[in-house]
This record gives C-alpha cells, sequence and structure tokens, in this order.
C-alpha cells in the first residue's frame, strides 16, 4: 500500500503545485499590460 | 468569436470603459467561469476517485492493493499520450497550414501539460512495476518508447523557449510536434509489435477486463484526470496568450525607443529636411 499512497501523493501533489505555480503567474504577467488588455478579468 | 474572444474566455467584447460606474476590477487572474466550473468538477471528481479507489473498491485477487495504482497511471497516461499530445498535432498542423498564433499557443499549452502528465505516468509505472514486477524499471518496448517520448516533447518545450526569431521558432516547433506523435504511435502498438513486459489494454469495447467498483473507480479517475487537464490547459494557454501581448508590448516599446533615437540624432546633425 505504500507505494500506491506514494504514487497518489506525487501526481496530486505535483498537479496542485503546477496550478498554483500557474496561477501565480498569470497573476504576474496581467499586471504588465495596460487595463483594457488584460485577459480573463470576468 | 474571435481568437481573442476565445482566448479571454468571454464573446461579450465589453471594454473597461463599457462597464457600470463603481466597477471594481477583480483579482487578476487567468481565471474566468469556465475554468472555475471545470475547476469544480475535477475538485469533485478528484475527491470520488480518492475515496473509492483508495477506500472503496476491493483489492484484486493477484495483484492486491497495487491495483489502486491502475485508476491513476492509465487516466494520467490516456490524457497524455492520446489527448495532450494529439491537440499538439493538430495544433501544429494548423500552425504550418495558417500561421495561426491561437494553434500555435494551444499546441505549446497542451505540449507542456502533456510532459507533466507523462512525467507523472512514469513515475506512477515505476511505482506499480516494483510490486508487480519486482523492479522499478524494465528496458522494455512500452517503458522504453515512453520515456523517448517524454525526451522528445522535453525537446519540443525546448525549442518553444529558443532565443529567435518567434514565427521561425513557432514552425520548427510544429514540425517537432507532428513528429514527435509519430513516437505516441509506437507507444500504443508497442505491446502489440514487441514481446513486451508491460500487460496490453485492459480496457476493450468488447471485452472488458474489469468491472463493477473497479471500472467505477477507473471512470472516475478518468473524469477526474481529464478534468484537471482541461483546467490546467485553458490556463497554460491563457498565460501563452498574455506572454504573446507582453512580448508585442515590449516590441512596441523599444520600437518607438529607437525611432525617437533616431529622430533626436538626426535633429541634432542638421540633416532632417529642411534643417540644414
Amino acid at each position: 500500500m505504500n507505494y500506491v499512497l506514494a504514487g497518489y501523493t506525487i501526481v496530486f501533489v505535483t498537479l496542485a503545485l503546477y496550478s498554483l505555480q500557474m496561477v501565480k503567474r498569470g497573476r504576474d504577467l496581467s499586471r504588465q499590460l495596460p487595463e483594457q488588455e488584460r485577459r480573463f478579468l470576468d | 468569436m474571435t481568437a481573442d474572444q476565445i482566448a479571454d474566455g468571454s464573446s461579450s467584447g465589453l471594454s473597461v470603459e463599457d462597464r457600470a460606474p463603481g466597477y471594481k476590477a477583480p483579482i487578476l487572474s487567468t481565471g474566468s467561469e469556465a475554468t472555475r466550473v471545470i475547476g469544480v468538477i475535477a475538485l469533485l471528481s478528484t475527491a470520488a476517485m480518492l475515496a473509492f479507489g483508495l477506500l472503496i473498491s476491493p483489492p484484486d485477487l493477484f495483484q492486491g492493493d497495487s491495483v489502486r495504482l491502475f485508476y491513476l497511471h492509465v487516466p494520467v497516461a490516456i490524457v497524455a499520450l492520446y489527448l495532450a499530445f494529439t491537440i499538439t498535432l493538430i495544433g501544429s498542423v494548423i500552425h504550418l497550414v495558417n500561421g495561426s498564433t491561437f494553434w500555435d499557443l494551444l499546441a505549446g499549452a497542451a505540449a507542456e501539460v502533456g510532459v507533466v502528465f507523462l512525467g507523472l505516468t512514469l513515475v506512477t509505472g515505476m511505482l506499480w512495476g516494483r510490486p508487480t514486477w519486482g523492479s522499478y524499471w524494465e528496458w522494455d518496448p512500452r517503458l522504453t518508447s515512453t520515456a523517448v517520448s517524454f525526451v522528445l516533447y522535453l525537446g519540443y518545450l525546448a525549442v518553444r523557449k529558443l532565443d529567435m526569431d518567434p514565427a521561425a521558432r513557432s514552425r520548427r516547433a510544429a514540425v517537432l510536434g507532428i513528429v514527435g506523435f509519430a513516437n505516441t504511435i509506437i507507444v500504443k502498438y508497442s505491446v502489440s509489435w514487441w514481446r513486451s513486459l508491460h500487460q496490453g489494454s485492459t480496457l476493450k469495447p468488447l471485452d472488458s477486463q474489469i468491472e463493477g467498483l473497479m471500472m467505477f473507480s477507473f471512470a472516475l479517475g478518468l473524469v477526474s484526470m481529464l478534468s484537471i487537464f482541461a483546467w490546467l490547459v485553458m490556463h497554460r494557454f491563457r498565460l501563452a496568450w498574455l506572454q504573446h501581448r507582453v512580448d508585442a508590448h515590449r516590441l512596441e516599446a523599444a520600437l518607438l525607443e529607437r525611432r525617437s533615437e533616431g529622430e533626436a540624432g538626426i535633429a541634432k546633425s542638421g540633416l532632417a529636411p529642411g534643417g540644414a
């Protein structure tokens, strides 16, 4: 069962970290554009 | 609907000025209504998959609890190899045909998320291989071709980062996106073309090898991974789109600066028309 738990932990922790990093990069990049050109505000 | 509207997830076309007085800009992000809905589906299906995959579904007669990795490993592999890299293939072909930026960025977004999923496929496969085969890795046709695919798409991502003319870079990446897919076909058929330690397909349309709670847990795993993939690709695409626009702004600003420097130089040297 240890291999199973290790597999599930690695997959979901990796995906969670990747998602968080992507959202953060999106917010940082949005700030570099003029307001009328910022995307995905709504 | 324009590519811009697809990219921003809205077709209203309202500018900032059109919004009601007192409008307060929400937190800047690459999220939208669509990503929020998909995110909720991903969270719910993942919670259900964890409950069924780890607790409710029974252990296998031969593999015991290791079979629980099936509900994770197979959906992750399906999403990486047959969904992500197919999107990259389609995007690459369309980009080469008509030079579409939308499809180029979508191909890149799907490839990056696909590489993450393929890396997780290799890791979960190794963790399943240890209790089943007695070793983490064997130079088996399926495992080797999957590892080759991983390296190929890492190369694809490296090409997309090259410091060169963006149009030429996109074309080179598109060619690699098409060539790389040939290996995906090898991965798919490696278990039938060569003698392989890796098992063949468990899910056959007319002769499925699993049923009941095991099948249900697998289906939940597939829904979970598909929704996570969709959420990630939408965010990654929008990120690439933002980067594309930021780069365009920087280029425009640099050109304006150079132009004003040139004009100032001409005026200073007295070479401007009518200035002599």
